[in-house]
Protein backbone atom coordinates (compact mmCIF):
# COMPACT_ATOMS: atom_id res chain seq x y z
CA UNK A 1 0.00 0.00 0.00
CA UNK A 2 2.99 2.59 1.10
CA UNK A 3 4.33 1.74 -2.27
CA UNK A 4 1.12 2.47 -3.91
CA UNK A 5 0.88 5.55 -2.64
CA UNK A 6 4.27 6.59 -3.18
CA UNK A 7 4.25 5.59 -6.89
CA UNK A 8 0.83 7.82 -6.54
CA UNK A 9 2.24 10.55 -5.49
CA UNK A 10 5.45 10.73 -7.34
CA UNK A 11 3.47 10.38 -10.81
CA UNK A 12 1.29 13.61 -9.39
CA UNK A 13 4.14 15.44 -8.41
CA UNK A 14 6.35 14.71 -11.88
CA UNK A 15 3.21 15.32 -14.18
CA UNK A 16 2.81 19.31 -13.84
CA UNK A 17 7.23 19.51 -14.23
CA UNK A 18 6.05 17.42 -17.65
CA UNK A 19 4.26 20.23 -18.46
CA UNK A 20 6.27 23.25 -17.84
CA UNK A 21 8.01 24.87 -20.62
CA UNK A 22 11.96 23.80 -20.44
CA UNK A 23 14.62 25.97 -22.03
CA UNK A 24 14.89 24.03 -25.23
CA UNK A 25 11.73 24.32 -25.80
CA UNK A 26 11.86 28.27 -24.46
CA UNK A 27 14.79 28.91 -27.01
CA UNK A 28 13.71 26.46 -30.13
CA UNK A 29 10.34 28.87 -29.76
CA UNK A 30 11.81 32.26 -29.53
CA UNK A 31 14.13 30.72 -32.92
CA UNK A 32 11.07 30.59 -34.43
CA UNK A 33 9.25 33.78 -33.74
CA UNK A 34 12.07 35.01 -35.34
CA UNK A 35 11.42 33.56 -38.58
CA UNK A 36 13.81 30.80 -38.45
CA UNK A 37 13.08 27.18 -38.70
CA UNK A 38 13.32 25.02 -35.33
CA UNK A 39 11.30 21.96 -34.17
CA UNK A 40 10.13 21.58 -30.99
CA UNK A 41 13.21 21.11 -28.68
CA UNK A 42 17.16 22.81 -29.33
CA UNK A 43 20.02 20.57 -28.27
CA UNK A 44 23.43 21.56 -27.27
CA UNK A 45 22.65 25.25 -25.09
CA UNK A 46 25.89 26.73 -23.91
CA UNK A 47 25.52 30.35 -22.30
CA UNK A 48 28.40 32.99 -21.48
CA UNK A 49 28.42 36.84 -20.63
CA UNK A 50 30.47 39.15 -22.50
CA UNK A 51 32.22 42.28 -21.95
CA UNK A 52 29.36 44.40 -23.02
CA UNK A 53 27.20 42.69 -20.23
CA UNK A 54 25.43 41.08 -23.46
CA UNK A 55 24.30 37.41 -22.62
CA UNK A 56 25.12 34.71 -25.22
CA UNK A 57 23.06 31.72 -25.50
CA UNK A 58 23.88 29.46 -28.01
CA UNK A 59 21.50 26.27 -29.23
CA UNK A 60 20.92 23.49 -31.87
CA UNK A 61 18.07 22.86 -34.04
CA UNK A 62 16.63 19.84 -34.70
CA UNK A 63 17.72 20.06 -38.00
CA UNK A 64 21.35 20.92 -37.59
CA UNK A 65 21.55 24.77 -37.20
CA UNK A 66 23.05 26.41 -34.66
CA UNK A 67 21.78 29.31 -33.79
CA UNK A 68 23.01 32.71 -31.12
CA UNK A 69 20.78 34.63 -29.52
CA UNK A 70 22.23 37.65 -27.89
CA UNK A 71 20.13 39.18 -25.38
CA UNK A 72 21.66 43.32 -23.96
CA UNK A 73 21.42 44.78 -20.69
CA UNK A 74 18.44 46.72 -21.92
CA UNK A 75 16.48 43.66 -23.05
CA UNK A 76 17.18 43.80 -27.03
CA UNK A 77 17.00 40.21 -28.17
CA UNK A 78 18.75 39.27 -31.65
CA UNK A 79 19.05 35.70 -33.28
CA UNK A 80 21.49 35.04 -35.90
CA UNK A 81 22.36 31.78 -37.60
CA UNK A 82 25.99 30.53 -36.86
CA UNK A 83 25.96 28.19 -39.74
CA UNK B 1 -4.18 -20.09 2.34
CA UNK B 2 -1.49 -16.73 3.80
CA UNK B 3 0.32 -17.31 0.64
CA UNK B 4 -2.48 -16.20 -1.29
CA UNK B 5 -3.79 -13.28 0.96
CA UNK B 6 -0.52 -12.21 0.44
CA UNK B 7 -0.66 -12.07 -3.03
CA UNK B 8 -4.22 -10.65 -4.01
CA UNK B 9 -3.22 -6.93 -2.89
CA UNK B 10 -0.16 -7.09 -4.45
CA UNK B 11 -2.32 -7.84 -7.59
CA UNK B 12 -4.95 -5.23 -6.77
CA UNK B 13 -2.04 -2.37 -6.04
CA UNK B 14 -0.85 -2.94 -9.52
CA UNK B 15 -4.38 -2.73 -11.02
CA UNK B 16 -5.18 0.37 -9.20
CA UNK B 17 -1.85 1.81 -9.92
CA UNK B 18 -1.91 1.47 -14.07
CA UNK B 19 -5.43 2.17 -13.94
CA UNK B 20 -4.16 5.61 -12.22
CA UNK B 21 -1.45 6.18 -14.40
CA UNK B 22 -4.15 5.65 -17.53
CA UNK B 23 -6.10 8.25 -16.19
CA UNK B 24 -3.47 10.80 -15.71
CA UNK B 25 -2.54 9.55 -19.24
CA UNK B 26 -5.42 10.77 -20.49
CA UNK B 27 -5.47 14.36 -18.80
CA UNK B 28 -3.76 16.19 -20.87
CA UNK B 29 -5.70 15.02 -23.92
CA UNK B 30 -8.69 15.96 -22.30
CA UNK B 31 -6.98 19.20 -21.65
CA UNK B 32 -5.52 19.68 -25.20
CA UNK B 33 -9.28 19.31 -26.82
CA UNK B 34 -10.21 22.46 -24.61
CA UNK B 35 -9.38 25.19 -26.48
CA UNK B 36 -11.38 24.20 -29.49
CA UNK B 37 -14.46 24.38 -27.47
CA UNK B 38 -12.63 27.55 -26.07
CA UNK B 39 -12.08 28.67 -29.41
CA UNK B 40 -15.62 28.10 -30.56
CA UNK B 41 -16.83 30.34 -27.31
CA UNK B 42 -14.47 32.65 -28.19
CA UNK B 43 -15.91 33.17 -31.80
CA UNK B 44 -19.55 33.31 -30.45
CA UNK B 45 -18.54 35.53 -27.87
CA UNK B 46 -16.72 37.95 -30.70
CA UNK B 47 -19.85 37.68 -32.98
CA UNK B 48 -22.05 38.53 -29.80
CA UNK B 49 -20.08 41.74 -29.27
CA UNK B 50 -19.97 42.73 -33.11
CA UNK B 51 -23.63 42.27 -33.12
CA UNK B 52 -23.92 45.26 -31.68
CA UNK B 53 -22.50 47.38 -34.28
CA UNK B 54 -24.37 45.85 -36.77
CA UNK B 55 -27.84 46.29 -35.16
CA UNK B 56 -26.98 49.78 -33.97
CA UNK B 57 -27.70 51.03 -38.02
CA UNK B 58 -30.83 48.92 -37.91
CA UNK B 59 -31.78 50.36 -33.93
CA UNK B 60 -31.10 54.08 -35.59
CA UNK B 61 -33.63 53.13 -38.10
CA UNK B 62 -36.38 52.04 -35.12
CA UNK B 63 -35.39 55.24 -33.66
CA UNK B 64 -36.41 57.47 -36.21
CA UNK B 65 -40.21 56.03 -35.99
CA UNK B 66 -40.05 55.57 -32.02
CA UNK B 67 -37.76 56.87 -29.91
CA UNK B 68 -36.75 54.77 -26.85
CA UNK B 69 -34.98 56.51 -24.20
CA UNK B 70 -34.67 53.94 -21.59
CA UNK B 71 -32.91 51.76 -24.25
CA UNK B 72 -30.50 54.61 -25.06
CA UNK B 73 -29.62 55.05 -21.53
CA UNK B 74 -29.14 51.44 -21.23
CA UNK B 75 -26.96 51.03 -23.92
CA UNK B 76 -24.90 53.78 -22.84
CA UNK B 77 -24.51 52.53 -19.14
CA UNK B 78 -23.18 49.13 -21.32
CA UNK B 79 -20.87 50.99 -23.34
CA UNK B 80 -19.77 52.71 -20.33
CA UNK B 81 -19.37 49.78 -18.21
CA UNK B 82 -17.48 47.62 -21.43
CA UNK B 83 -15.06 50.70 -21.67
CA UNK B 84 -13.94 50.25 -17.93
CA UNK B 85 -13.72 46.63 -18.00
CA UNK B 86 -10.96 47.05 -20.87
CA UNK B 87 -9.34 49.51 -19.11
CA UNK B 88 -8.83 47.33 -16.10
CA UNK B 89 -8.52 44.22 -18.48
CA UNK B 90 -5.32 45.97 -20.05
CA UNK B 91 -3.43 46.09 -16.57
CA UNK B 92 -4.50 42.58 -15.77
CA UNK B 93 -3.46 40.87 -19.21
CA UNK B 94 -0.38 42.64 -18.99
CA UNK B 95 0.87 41.11 -15.57
CA UNK B 96 -0.84 37.95 -16.34
CA UNK B 97 0.70 37.87 -19.66
CA UNK B 98 4.04 38.05 -17.33
CA UNK B 99 3.48 35.70 -15.15
CA UNK B 100 2.18 32.74 -16.87
CA UNK B 101 3.78 29.73 -17.70
CA UNK B 102 2.88 28.50 -20.96
CA UNK B 103 5.54 30.32 -22.28
CA UNK B 104 9.22 30.59 -21.38
CA UNK B 105 11.51 33.59 -20.48
CA UNK B 106 13.09 34.00 -23.95
CA UNK B 107 9.53 34.10 -25.43
CA UNK B 108 8.15 36.97 -23.60
CA UNK B 109 11.51 39.04 -24.12
CA UNK B 110 10.78 38.08 -27.52
CA UNK B 111 7.37 38.92 -27.21
CA UNK B 112 8.15 42.42 -25.48
CA UNK B 113 10.87 43.00 -28.09
CA UNK B 114 7.89 43.16 -30.75
CA UNK B 115 5.19 44.92 -28.78
CA UNK B 116 7.98 47.88 -28.38
CA UNK B 117 8.58 47.99 -32.18
CA UNK B 118 5.18 47.91 -32.84
CA UNK B 119 4.56 50.75 -30.06
CA UNK B 120 7.73 52.73 -31.23
CA UNK B 121 6.12 52.38 -34.99
CA UNK B 122 3.30 53.81 -34.46
CA UNK B 123 5.07 56.77 -32.32
CA UNK B 124 7.25 57.13 -35.55
CA UNK B 125 4.33 57.56 -37.51
CA UNK B 126 2.59 60.43 -35.52
CA UNK B 127 5.59 62.07 -34.98
CA UNK B 128 5.23 62.56 -38.75
CA UNK B 129 1.84 62.71 -38.98
CA UNK B 130 1.46 59.76 -41.67
CA UNK B 131 -0.35 57.44 -39.34
CA UNK B 132 -3.57 57.92 -40.78
CA UNK B 133 -2.05 56.41 -43.98
CA UNK B 134 -0.10 53.36 -42.08
CA UNK B 135 -2.34 52.45 -40.01
CA UNK B 136 -3.64 49.45 -41.97
CA UNK B 137 -0.35 48.21 -42.11
CA UNK B 138 0.44 48.55 -38.75
CA UNK B 139 -3.04 46.76 -37.69
CA UNK B 140 -1.90 43.91 -40.06
CA UNK B 141 1.24 43.51 -37.98
CA UNK B 142 -0.71 43.89 -34.51
CA UNK B 143 -3.27 41.09 -35.87
CA UNK B 144 -0.28 38.88 -36.48
CA UNK B 145 1.88 39.62 -33.13
CA UNK B 146 -1.37 38.94 -31.35
CA UNK B 147 -2.45 35.85 -33.81
CA UNK B 148 1.39 34.51 -32.49
CA UNK B 149 0.71 35.23 -29.62
CA UNK B 150 -2.99 33.33 -28.87
CA UNK B 151 -1.10 30.54 -30.54
CA UNK B 152 1.67 30.63 -28.44
CA UNK B 153 0.28 30.35 -25.36
CA UNK B 154 -1.69 27.09 -25.98
CA UNK B 155 -0.73 26.11 -22.23
CA UNK B 156 -3.15 28.95 -20.87
CA UNK B 157 -6.57 28.61 -22.81
CA UNK B 158 -7.75 31.42 -20.66
CA UNK B 159 -5.42 34.07 -21.41
CA UNK B 160 -5.12 32.94 -24.74
CA UNK B 161 -9.20 33.91 -25.18
CA UNK B 162 -8.82 37.22 -23.03
CA UNK B 163 -6.22 38.56 -25.41
CA UNK B 164 -7.97 37.25 -28.63
CA UNK B 165 -11.51 38.61 -27.24
CA UNK B 166 -9.66 41.97 -25.89
CA UNK B 167 -7.95 42.67 -29.35
CA UNK B 168 -10.07 45.76 -30.16
CA UNK B 169 -9.19 47.70 -26.36
CA UNK B 170 -5.26 46.35 -26.65
CA UNK B 171 -5.62 47.86 -30.13
CA UNK B 172 -7.20 51.05 -28.95
CA UNK B 173 -4.74 51.21 -26.06
CA UNK B 174 -1.18 51.23 -28.77
CA UNK B 175 -3.43 53.93 -30.37
CA UNK B 176 -2.81 55.61 -27.29
CA UNK B 177 0.45 55.90 -27.07
CA UNK B 178 2.28 59.15 -25.90
CA UNK B 179 4.95 60.59 -29.12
Amino acid sequence: MKKLLMAVLMTVVMVPVAQAVTMAEDLATTIRLRGYDCGRQVSNISEQQDAQGNKIVRATCPNGTRYQITVTPEGRMRVQPLN
Amino acid sequence: MRYTEERIPSQYVAMVFVCTLALLMCLPAVCDAEPCDEAKAVQQSAAVQLKPEVSESESAKVEKTEPRPVEQAKSEKIEVKSEQVAAIDMEVLTARLKKTKAIGLFTKLAIRNDVSDLMGEVKHYRKKAMLADKIKEIRESFEGLLMKIVALLDDDPELSRDLYVGRESIWKSLLEVKV
